[in-house]
């Protein structure tokens, strides 16, 4: 018998338990492994965390961040709403399928996509299989620990694969599978899944505007600047929820360019709360070049850049007439600004279908006119500057309902099955 | 301080005398002209190269860089790399200047005896590319070198492989030394043609090939490439010169064995220097590191002294090796122009 085959086994049985288990005693099963999680230090020991700090990159203030942020959403109250959903919609033939279990290739080293994928589908009674990025694979491996470590139902329904061989073995036969990473890379996936359920999570970006109304105080748009420099600087703008962009209308109390030196001085301070990764050589390359492009550009357009000299990171780059250039991430923002909604439309980049994030400070009823006009800055996830590293546990991530799409597939549908939901704002 | 012409002089007596500087002459001579391009440091803590900011080599798509009229510029050169659909330029004031770089270089490095007198260029010639530093480099040498006057080797942008093997047929029967000059590019495209193919050129022989394969497509590994210079054209591995050159720059470094022995590495001509810096820190890394290359040459008196170009490598020793384009840095080099 091969590993895979073995592994294979393991999770019917586990989708078994899963299916004896009355959702009341799953909530708390569930409820009590999120609450472990609370004091990140608690359930894995300094020498974990010193492993992930060394994986991740992430000095320990910042990974400690990055550990309560992949478990504060999964509240007793959330918990409880996804599993309730779940039965509720599973109708007559909730377990119809008992081979059922879920393969996820996950990509970059943010811990919250692990999490957010392990308990929606846990909470669906479905198995997951995690199979780490290159680029971080401890914190997989100490999540199914500490699955284990917390009760035999979950020990058996969370389950890490690395080895290649076995991943490649797993991925035409897998049930139903969830691929994160580089539009390349899922497009190969969809491939080989051959029609079978699949849901991908390609290339995603996010992005702030700010309506001249959050900037009337020099108080309202320092703490709206705060909150964008958050948004920018947790994970070292890794993900997908990571803005890289803030629009930034014109014509408010706190004039643009105040507004983007607000921000570059909130990143600032934000480098020593959570400190961030050295980038590999080639990143910092990148960032150097980056920095010195924008330098010049600001200087030949009338932009601006803080600082105007020096460091590469954090960056605020300010181009009142500039268009959107793909950023290097490690915390660099660039700063365009608009003249009310029409001219949103004008200068958002065109992000249809790719946007995942939109922080909006201002009133709701400008944003809601703004996007009526710029449909292609429809986000799956809408929120307050601050937020958007911060999604609620039942957040469509990719406009995907992953817990509705695993009862779908679970109550007996093999085909190809795409559950998403409308991105209004 | 501006740039003029008694600084410009300096600079081309350090390049005529083709004799090496000591450091403090370099930065001395390198910060007279940082300062009369506006490019030192306002807070340099030292005087040293630290103290001069250098010119990210994107400076030339996105502006004039020039410390001249621009319409007395006696060329101009493009470079291969296209961001936002524009090239690069390079406005070249002095001409001579130029010329006397690239033939000072060249001797120092690809001139060791036995001295070739015949040579074989892969490279159009500047007439047909009048905006292609790499063409009037070669031309300077042509005008220069030869014994026996130079095939006509390329067909637009087609290589004529009969008339190379004929030249170099015709150098074995002659008994004389041959160079071959070409992008790396256009040999890998030669070799390919030539098949099974082959001669062994009279000893002294040599072949100096740049460009790398930068952005060509095409993954190069360098050993693999002196396997068949010496399979095809019996030139050892010591006789394959690798020339770097940037369409910014009107020096050159040069990995040439005979000259520069120890491990393969590049090595700037005297009156240019280069260094590897980290590029968060701005730091010259330790040796074996990694980091951007930073050149100060001081031939680019007209222009900008000091250019940070998006090229990583490796320090080794007086030079550097192991060069890549940086992630984020557009595409380009000679064999990228030869590949388009």
């Amino acid at each position: 018998m091969t590993d895979a085959s073995r592994l294979v086994e393991d999770l019917c049985a586990a989708r078994e338990a899963l299916a004896e288990v009355p959702p009341d005693a799953l909530l708390r099963v569930l409820r009590e492994w999120a609450d472990r999680w609370r004091e990140p230090g608690r359930e894995v020991g300094g020498d974990d965390l010193d492993r992930l700090s060394a994986s991740t990159g992430w000095p320990r203030p910042h990974l400690v961040e990055a550990l309560r942020r992949a478990f504060r959403p999964w509240t007793p109250a959330a918990i409880e709403r996804s599993v309730r959903r779940a039965y509720d919609t599973r109708g007559a033939v909730p377990f119809a399928r008992r081979d059922l279990w879920l393969l996820v290739l996950l990509a970059g080293r943010i811990p919250a996509l692990a999490t957010g994928v392990a308990f929606r589908a846990l909470a669906a009674g479905v198995p997951v299989v995690l199979k780490p990025s290159s680029a971080e694979p401890v914190f997989c491996d100490l999540l199914a620990r500490s699955a284990r470590r917390h009760s035999d139902l979950l020990g058996g329904a969370v389950r890490v694969v690395t080895d290649p061989g076995t991943v490649a073995s797993l991925l035409p036969e897998a049930p139903a599978c969830l691929a994160y990473g580089r539009d390349e890379t899922v497009a190969r996936v969809r491939e080989i899944r051959d029609g079978r359920p699949t849901w991908c999570g390609g290339h995603r970006e996010s992005l702030v505007v700010v309506f001249r109304e959050a900037l009337g105080s020099e108080s309202g748009a320092e703490a709206v600047a705060g909150g964008v420099a958050r948004d920018c600087a947790i994970y070292d703008q890794s993900g997908c929820l990571s803005p890289h962009l803030a629009l930034v209308e014109e014509g408010g109390g706190v004039p643009p360019r105040a507004f983007a030196r607000m921000v570059f001085a909130h990143l600032q301070a934000l480098e020593r709360r959570w400190p961030p990764a050295v980038p590999a050589v080639e990143e910092a390359a990148a960032l150097r070049l980056f920095a010195e492009e924008s330098r010049i550009l600001a200087a030949l357009r009338g932009g601006r850049v803080f600082p105007g000299r020096g460091p590469a990171r954090p960056l605020v780059v300010l181009m009142p007439d500039g268009v959107y250039r793909p950023g290097p991430g490690y915390r660099v923002l660039q700063v365009l600004t608009f003249r009310g909604e029409t001219d949103f439309g004008r200068r958002a980049p065109s992000l249809a279908g790719r946007l995942q994030g939109l922080a909006a400070a201002g009133p709701r009823a400008r944003l809601n006119a703004t996007l009526r006009g710029a449909p292609g800055s429809m986000a799956p996830y809408v929120c307050r500057p601050g937020r958007l590293q911060s999604p609620p546990a039942d957040w469509l991530e990719n406009g995907l309902d992953l817990t509705a799409g695993l009862v779908h597939v679970g109550g007996g549908a093999r085909d190809r099955s795409r559950v998403t939901a409308s991105c209004r704002p | 301080m501006t740039v003029d012409d008694s600084l410009a002089r300096q600079v081309r007596e350090v390049i005529e005398s083709g004799s090496p500087l000591d450091e403090d002459a370099f930065a001395a001579l390198c910060l007279a002209v940082a300062e009369a391009q506006g490019l030192l440091r306002p807070d340099a803590p030292a005087r040293g190269l630290d103290a001069i900011e250098p010119l990210p080599e994107a400076a030339f798509k996105l502006m004039t860089v020039a410390h001249f009229p621009p319409s007395e510029a006696q060329a101009v050169f493009h470079t291969s790399g296209t961001t936002r659909g524009t090239p690069g330029r390079h406005l070249v004031r002095d001409a001579s200047l130029y010329r006397v770089s690239v033939l000072r270089g060249f001797e120092r490095f690809a001139m060791y005896p036995p001295r070739p007198g015949r040579f074989v260029s892969l490279v159009p010639a500047a007439s047909e590319r009048p905006h292609s530093s790499l063409s009037s480099m070669i031309s300077y040498v042509l005008e220069t070198y030869p014994e026996v006057p130079p095939s006509r080797v390329r067909d637009g942008d087609r290589l004529d492989v009969a008339t190379i093997r004929d030249a170099l047929e015709s150098a074995v029967r002659a008994r004389e030394p041959v160079l071959l000059l070409g992008t790396t590019l256009d040999f890998l495209t030669f070799f390919e043609a030539v098949g099974s193919w082959g001669v062994r050129l009279p000893p002294g022989s040599r072949a100096m090939h740049t460009g790398g394969a930068k952005a060509s497509g095409r993954a190069v590994d360098r050993e693999d490439l002196w396997r068949t210079f010496a399979r095809v054209l019996g030139i050892p591995a010591e006789d394959v010169i690798e020339e770097y050159g940037m369409t910014e720059l009107l020096s050159q470094a040069y990995d040439s064995p005979r000259v520069s022995p120890g491990p393969r590495r590049l090595v700037p001509v005297p009156w240019m220097r280069t260094r590897v810096l980290d590029p968060l820190t701005f730091h010259e890394v330790a040796q074996g590191e990694r980091g951007l290359l930073c050149h100060y040459d001081l031939a680019n008196v007209w222009t900008a002294v000091a250019i940070l170009t998006g090229d990583l490598a490796t320090r080794v020793e007086d030079g550097f090796a192991e060069v890549e384009r940086a992630p984020g840095a557009s595409p380009r080099g000679c064999s990228h122009e030869a590949a388009r």
